[in-house]
């Protein structure tokens, strides 16, 4: 670990490093088990981010974000195991303001249908939380760092180290995706009638 | 933003089109100054487009909420991933304190 001057640090300093990253232990736990898919590969990676990170300590500069860093950690440990869904992701280049677009237009056909009342009927917490677990982990990893831990675009670009844009992208991508789950489960559950069964008599 | 205001300190109002494409933006609060208060502008006297915006600020909160639901350790199961973190630090050489932190 390094002073901000680049200095090596004392060993009172490693030992405040050591304490700082166990500290945030409960939010990568968090963080792991909202981009993987079994409390399992959540826990292994859990150790391989701070196998990573306690490795490349002497990058950490004091006074930074510890939970960030952590974060961006774990989020690239991941996406080294999902490397195929990254490719997936850069294939889509539509304008991110077409999802806000689409998203005003779906609520337009809800209102319509009369579905919309699903979203007072529906439990959306444990239907959420079951739909980010669809996404893909690109998609999931913006809605997780921007809705679910409450971090602005810029320090979601940070720790995913992609361009403001590409968050942008893919969070809004993610929410229509979130959105047309949730509708889904609705229809599923019986809450709302599905239109393309009604009709028909 | 595809018009620009003849009196620079005049508040600059958007079309519905306009005002949908920056929804989730308005809602992060991640527009300029500029756009934010030109949607506000367009909000103020239309009647369309105020429920989508409340519509998505419901499901945004909802997304928010959600956290809660994501499964997180109880303080045993913490405690015993805390000590495989650990182990695994110590048994590659990277703790430079082997004691508890």
């Amino acid at each position: 670990m390094h002073t901000e001057h680049g200095e090596r640090a004392p060993a009172s300093a490693e030992s405040e490093f050591e304490g700082a990253a166990l500290a945030c232990l409960e939010d990568v736990a968090r963080f792991a088990r909202s981009l993987t898919r079994s409390a399992s590969d959540a826990d292994d990676l859990v150790q391989n981010t701070y196998l990573r990170a306690f490795r490349s300590r002497h990058t950490f500069q004091v006074g930074a974000d510890m939970r960030r860093w952590l974060f961006t950690i774990c989020k690239h440990a991941f996406l080294r195991e999902v490397e195929r869904d990254a490719h997936d992701v850069l294939a889509h280049a539509a304008d991110p303001a077409d999802d806000s677009y689409e998203a005003a237009r779906l609520h337009s056909r809800l209102v319509s249908s009369g579905e919309v009342a699903l979203f007072d009927r529906l439990d959306l917490g444990p239907a959420i939380a079951a739909a980010l677990t669809q996404l893909s982990p690109s998609l999931r990893g913006a809605v997780v760092l921007v809705d679910l831990e409450g971090y602005d675009y810029a320090e979601a670009a940070e720790v995913m180290q992609v361009p403001i844009g590409t968050v942008r992208s893919r969070l809004f991508r993610a929410r229509r995706a979130l959105q047309e789950t949730l509708v889904q489960y609705g229809r599923d559950a019986g809450l709302v009638p599905d239109p393309a069964s009604r009709g028909d008599a | 933003m595809t018009t620009v205001p003849h009196d620079a300190t005049a508040v600059q109002s958007f079309d519905c089109e306009q005002t949908v494409r920056r929804l989730w933006d308005y809602l992060d609060g991640e527009l300029s100054t500029a756009d934010f208060a030109a949607v506000d502008a367009h909000l103020a006297h239309c009647d369309r487009c105020p429920p989508h915006f409340a519509f998505e600020r419901r499901f945004l909160q909802a997304v928010r909420d959600a956290r809660a639901n994501i499964a997180t350790l109880d303080r045993a199961g913490l405690a015993q991933l805390r000590a495989r973190v650990i182990d695994t630090l110590d048994a590659a050489g990277e703790r430079q304190s082997s004691g508890s932190v």
